[in-house]
C-alpha cells in the first residue's frame, strides 16, 4: 500500500488466506456426489443424493420459506430504514444521536439474547408464534442494518440541493423522490444486500421465534439426517449464491467501463 | 460480456428454479392447497412416508407434518397456543398435557383399529401387546384415575439401553457393570444431551426411582455424572440424534452409545457389528402415543388418522421403516419372530415391574434434575 | 408569476411543517423499535428480577436469578471459557485480518473489487452449512486425517480440542475483521503517505506513524464485529466439539429451549448483555484515543 510493488509474500498472502476461505466447499460439494451415504468415504459418483433433496417435502417447504421471509423482510426494513434515514437527517441533532445510538443496540446485541427477548414478548402478549412473528422478528433485526448503511450516505448529500429544488417550485415530497432518492440508491441497494443476508441466514433468532416454521437454517439443526442430502443442499445454495455474486462482479466492472469509456469520449 | 451475463442469469433462475419446481418437493406443497388439511406433530422420522401418502390419497387431504425433537419441545410449543391436531408425545408429556387441560379424551367408539382391553390374559383381534397392558395397569392399579388409555392410544413402545459395537466391548462387560460400564474410559461414548434420560442412568444405578423429588439422590446422580465426564473427558460426546446416523454406519463413530431401543434395531441393521444390551439393573421403558388437541381442528380426520394407523398393515409398515417396537400385539409377535428376528434384543421390550420405570410428569423432580444437568454441563 | 407564488407558499409549508413532514417518515421505525427491541429488552428485565415466590395474583421482585448466577463457581468457569475462546479467535482473526486487508488496499481497483467479493461470498451462504463443512473435515475419518495419514501421522480427534471449534469461529468471523479494517484502510489520505514519502520517512515509519494510527478504529470495529458473537456462539462449539461442556449462550438457551427458568435464563441474558455493553464502552473510549492518535500522526507527518 506504501509502495505500489506487489511483492510475491503479499500475493501468496492473500491467495492462502482465500484458500482457506474456499477450502470447506470441495469436500461438501465432492460428497454431494457420492455414491454411499458415507461423509468421509467417496465411493463413487453419483446424482442420488440431488434426486433424494428434490423429493423431500421439508427441504423443499424450508427453502420457500426461507426466500419468502427473506424478501417480505428485506422490502420491508429497506423501505422502513430508508424512510427513517431521510426522517432522521432532517431532525435536530439531539434526536438524532438519540436514535443513532438506540440504533446501535440491536445490532451489538447478542443474537440470543435478541432471540429470548422476542420469545418472551411473543409469549407474554399471547401472540403464536409461526410466520408472523418471524417475519417480525426479521424485520426488527434487518432494519437498523439498513439505517446504518443509508443513514451515512443520506447525511453526506447536500442538503442545499434538496432547498434549491423547492425554491423552483418542486414539492417536498417531488423532491424527495426525484432528488434524494437517485442519489442514494447506491447505498439503498446495499442495504437490502445486507437485510438479505442476514435473513437467509439467520438461524438463532428464527429458532426462537418461527414456531413450527422451519426455514434452512433450522430444518439443518433440527433434521436427523446425516446425509450427503445436505451437501446436495448445501452445493445448490452455493451454485446460486456464487451466480448471484458472479453476476454483481461483472455487472459493476461493466458499469465502470462504460464510466471509463464516457469519461475519454468527454475528452 | 453481454452474452456471458445472459448465460449467468440464466444459470441462476434454472438453479433457483429446479429446487422450486422440483418434481416432488415443491409439487407436494402445492397441491396441498385447497384440500382438507390434517396438522400432525410427531418426532422426526417416526412414520413411513408412503403410510401418510396412502393416508393423503385415500381421504383426499393434506397432512401438514411437523417434527419436534424432544417432548419438553413440543410440551413448550403446545403451551404456546400451537395448535395440531394429532400429537405423538410419551407417556410422561401426555400426563402433562392433561393437567394442562390441552388435549382431548379418546372416544373408543370411534377407533376401529385397536382395542382399549386392558386384560392381560386377553389377546383379541386388534389387542394391545400384554406388556404394554402390564405397563398401564400397573400406573391404574396404583392410581385409578390413571388410565392412559382415557387420552392416548399408545404408537410405539420401548426400552432404553446400551447399543455397542461388539468387536470392542463384550457382553459380559456389559453385564457385569451395568451402567458404570459408560464410565470405563477404555471406550468412546455417545451420551444422550438430555438431562432426563441423562440423569435416568446413573438414578437407575444408585437404585433409586426415575422421578425422585429428593435432592441428596439427585445430587449423588449428579457427582455420577460429573465423575463421568472427569474420566472419559474426550471420550465423552453429549449427542443429540446424530447418533443414530453416527452408529449405523460401517465406521461407528462410539464404541459405545446409550439409545432408544428403536433407534439401536435401526442401526443394527445398518451395522452388524452393533449389539443392543437392556441393563438389568433397571432403565427406562416408554411409550408413545397419539393424542388428540383440545383444540384440533379436524377431529374426525384425526380420528381417520389414528385408525389409520393403527390398521394392520400400516402398524406393520411404520415398524418396520423405523424400527420401533408396534403396540399391536400380532404385529409385534410377527415381525419379533420375522423381519426383526436378528434384532430381538432391542425389538423386544420387557418391563421388569421391580426394576425398570416409566417416567411420571413431576415438575418438582424435573426442576431440580434440569438444574442439577446444567450444573453437569458446566463442570 | 403563479410559479414564484407558488414557490413562496411551498417554502412557508415547508419551513412551518418541516418538522411534522419528514419527521412522520421515521414513525413505522419508532414503531419497531418501540415495540419490537425496547420492549421485548424491558420484558427481560421484568423475568430476571421476578421473585420465586411469584403467583398469579402477585409479582415478587428479587434478585435471586442474580445471585444464583454469580453463586455457583461454574458459572464464572463458563463466562470465562466463553470469553477465552472469544479472545483468541479474535485476536487470530486480527493477526490474519490485518495483513490482508492491508495487501487487499495495496492492490488496483479491479483487483481490490474481486478480492473483497471473493471475502464477502462466503458469508451468503448459511452458518450452519458452513460449519457443518468443517465438522466433516474434522471427522475421525475425514479430510484432514486422510492427509495426515499419507504422512503416516495417526488420525487426531479434532473435536476432542478447542482447536475445531476455534477455526470454526475464525473461518465464520475473519470477513468481519477484514472489512472494517480495509474500509478504514481506504480512507486514510494518499496525500498523508505521499508527502510523508516525500519528507524523506522510511515505509516502515509511514506504517508505524500514519497507517497503523488512522487504522484503529476499523480495527476496533472489527474486534468488536468478532468478540461479541464469538462469545455468544451456540451453534459452532455445539458442532465443532463434543459438546459437553457448556458456554455462556448455551447457559441461556438451556433455560429456554424445553421448558426451564425463564426468569433465571433472563438474568443471564441481563447479565451478558450487561458486560457486552461494557465491551463496547470500553471500546469506543478506545476509537476516541484514536481520533487523538490520528491528531497527533499529522503532526508527525508536519514534523517530517
Amino acid at each position: 500500500m506504501i509502495t505500489k510493488k506487489k511483492t510475491w509474500f503479499s500475493k501468496i498472502y492473500v491467495y492462502l488466506i482465500l484458500l482457506f476461505l474456499y477450502i470447506p466447499f470441495i469436500p461438501l460439494i465432492l460428497f454431494s456426489f457420492n455414491d454411499s451415504k458415507s461423509l468421509t468415504d467417496f465411493t463413487g459418483f453419483s446424482l442420488r443424493w440431488y434426486q433424494k433433496m428434490l423429493e423431500d417435502k421439508d427441504i423443499a417447504l424450508a427453502i420457500i420459506n426461507t426466500f419468502f421471509i427473506a424478501i417480505i423482510a428485506t422490502l420491508l426494513s429497506t423501505f422502513i430504514g430508508t424512510i427513517a434515514s431521510i426522517a432522521l437527517s432532517r431532525s435536530r441533532k439531539i434526536l438524532r444521536d438519540i436514535v443513532l445510538k438506540i440504533n446501535n443496540f440491536p445490532i451489538v446485541n447478542p443474537e440470543i439474547v435478541t432471540a429470548i427477548a422476542m420469545l418472551l414478548l411473543f409469549v407474554s402478549f399471547k401472540i403464536p408464534t409461526g410466520y408472523i412473528t418471524m417475519l417480525l422478528a426479521h424485520i426488527a433485526f434487518c432494519t437498523p442494518y439498513v439505517i446504518v448503511t443509508v443513514y451515512p450516505k443520506v447525511k453526506s448529500l447536500d442538503a442545499n440541493v434538496i432547498e434549491a429544488a423547492q425554491d423552483l417550485g418542486a414539492t417536498p415530497w417531488q423532491a424527495i423522490w426525484k432528488i434524494l432518492v437517485p442519489q442514494i440508491k447506491g447505498a439503498v441497494l446495499a442495504a437490502m444486500a445486507i437485510a438479505f443476508t442476514m435473513s437467509f441466514d439467520d438461524f438463532i433468532i428464527s429458532y426462537f421465534t418461527a414456531g413450527g416454521v422451519k426455514n434452512i437454517s433450522i430444518y439443518l439443526y433440527t433434521t436427523k439426517r446425516r446425509d450427503p442430502s445436505i451437501n446436495a443442499l448445501s452445493t445448490i445454495i452455493t451454485v446460486f449464491i456464487s451466480i448471484i455474486v458472479m453476476y454483481n462482479f461483472l455487472k459493476k466492472t461493466d458499469e465502470e467501463k462504460k464510466l471509463k469509456r464516457n469519461g475519454r469520449k468527454l475528452k | 460480456m453481454k452474452g456471458l451475463k445472459k448465460v449467468l442469469v440464466f444459470t441462476a433462475l434454472v438453479s433457483l428454479a429446479v429446487p422450486t419446481v422440483s418434481s416432488c418437493g415443491v409439487a407436494k406443497v402445492v397441491k396441498c392447497i385447497g384440500k382438507e388439511k390434517l396438522d400432525v406433530f410427531n418426532w422426526g422420522s417416526y412414520i413411513d412416508p408412503a403410510v401418510i401418502e396412502a393416508f393423503e390419497v385415500e381421504n383426499d387431504v393434506c397432512v401438514n407434518y411437523s417434527t419436534f425433537d424432544s417432548n419438553e419441545t413440543a410440551v413448550e410449543k403446545l403451551k404456546k397456543n400451537e395448535v395440531y391436531d394429532v400429537i405423538f408425545p410419551s407417556e410422561y408429556a401426555i400426563e402433562q398435557l392433561i393437567s394442562e387441560d390441552l388435549i382431548a379424551q379418546i372416544d373408543w367408539s370411534k377407533i376401529t383399529s385397536v382395542s382399549n382391553n386392558l386384560d392381560e390374559e386377553a389377546n383379541g383381534d386388534n389387542h394391545l401387546v400384554s406388556g404394554l397392558k402390564g405397563m398401564i395397569n400397573s400406573l391404574k392399579n396404583a392410581d385409578s384415575s390413571v388410565n392412559f388409555l382415557n387420552y392416548t392410544v399408545p404408537y410405539f413402545w420401548g426400552t432404553v439401553g446400551i447399543v455397542y459395537d461388539t468387536t470392542v466391548v463384550s457382553l459380559s462387560q456389559i453385564e457385569e457393570k451395568q451402567w458404570d460400564i459408560l464410565k470405563d474410559n477404555s471406550y468412546t461414548l455417545g451420551y444422550y444431551n438430555s438431562s432426563k434420560d441423562g440423569f435416568m442412568i446413573p438414578l437407575k444405578e444408585l437404585g433409586y426411582s426415575v422421578n425422585t423429588t429428593n435432592s441428596s439422590e439427585v445430587d449423588e446422580a449428579k457427582e455420577w455424572l460429573i465423575d463421568q465426564k472427569r474420566t472419559l473427558g474426550s471420550k465423552l460426546s453429549y449427542v443429540g440424534d446424530d447418533v443414530i446416523e453416527d452408529m449405523a454406519s460401517e465406521n461407528n463413530r462410539y464404541d459405545m452409545a446409550v439409545v432408544y431401543s428403536g433407534d439401536a434395531t435401526y442401526m443394527m441393521q445398518e451395522n452388524e457389528k452393533l449389539s443392543y444390551y437392556k441393563p438389568t439393573i433397571g432403565t427406562n421403558v416408554w411409550f408413545d402415543g397419539m393424542v388428540i388437541h383440545k383444540e384440533a381442528k379436524n377431529v374426525d380426520l384425526a380420528y381417520k388418522f389414528i385408525n389409520f394407523m393403527m390398521e394392520d398393515e400400516n402398524a406393520e409398515a411404520n415398524s418396520l421403516y423405523v424400527g420401533y417396537s408396534s403396540v399391536k400385539a400380532n404385529i409385534y409377535d410377527n415381525l419379533l419372530n420375522g423381519d426383526f428376528i436378528d434384532q430381538t434384543a432391542s425389538y423386544e421390550v420387557i418391563f421388569d415391574k421391580e426394576k425398570d420405570e416409566m417416567f411420571r410428569y413431576n415438575p418438582t423432580s424435573k426442576k431440580l434434575i434440569d438444574d442439577a444437568w446444567a450444573d453437569v454441563k458446566l463442570a | 408569476m403563479l410559479a414564484v407564488k407558488n414557490s413562496k407558499n411551498n417554502r412557508k409549508f415547508f419551513r412551518k411543517h418541516k418538522i411534522d413532514g419528514f419527521e412522520l417518515l421515521a414513525t413505522p421505525y419508532f414503531a419497531i423499535v418501540l415495540i419490537l427491541i425496547l420492549l421485548p429488552v424491558l420484558m427481560i428485565g421484568l423475568y430476571a428480577f421476578l421473585g420465586s415466590e411469584t403467583t398469579s395474583d402477585m409479582i415478587v421482585f428479587s434478585f435471586e436469578n442474580f445471585v444464583r448466577f454469580f453463586s455457583s463457581k461454574e458459572n464464572l468457569i463458563a463466562l470465562w471459557k466463553s470469553l477465552k475462546l472469544a479472545l483468541i479467535s479474535t485476536i487470530i482473526c486480527l493477526i490474519i485480518g490485518y495483513p490482508f486487508a492491508y495487501f487487499i488496499a495495496g492492490a488496483s481497483q479491479k483487483v481490490r473489487n474481486g478480492l473483497i467479493l471473493l471475502v464477502t461470498a462466503p458469508m451468503w451462504i448459511n452458518m450452519l452449512l458452513r460449519v457443518y463443512a468443517w465438522r466433516q473435515i474434522f471427522d475421525m475419518q475425514g479430510p484432514l486425517n486422510s492427509i495426515l495419514g499419507w504422512f503416516g501421522i495417526e488420525a487426531i480427534d479434532f473435536l476432542a480440542y478447542d482447536f475445531a471449534a476455534i477455526v470454526g469461529m475464525v473461518y465464520v468471523y475473519l470477513p468481519f475483521m477484514i472489512i472494517p479494517i480495509y474500509t478504514t484502510l481506504m480512507k486514510i489520505e494518499r496525500s498523508y503517505i505521499e508527502s510523508a514519502l516525500d519528507l524523506g520517512a522510511k515505509p516502515k515509519q509511514v506504517f508505524s506513524k500514519i497507517i497503523l494510527p488512522l487504522s484503529i478504529p476499523g480495527v476496533l470495529s472489527g474486534v468488536t464485529m468478532v468478540l461479541l458473537p464469538t462469545a455468544t456462539t451456540l451453534v459452532i462449539p455445539e458442532y465443532l466439539s463434543k459438546n459437553n461442556y457448556a458456554l455462556i449462550g448455551n447457559l441461556i438457551e438451556m433455560n429456554f429451549k424445553s421448558g426451564g427458568d425463564w426468569g433465571y435464563g433472563s438474568a443471564v441474558s441481563l447479565i451478558l448483555g450487561a458486560i457486552i455493553m461494557i465491551l463496547v464502552f470500553m471500546a469506543n473510549r478506545f476509537d476516541r484515543l484514536g481520533d487523538a492518535k490520528e491528531k497527533s500522526s499529522i503532526r508527525s507527518v508536519k514534523k517530517i
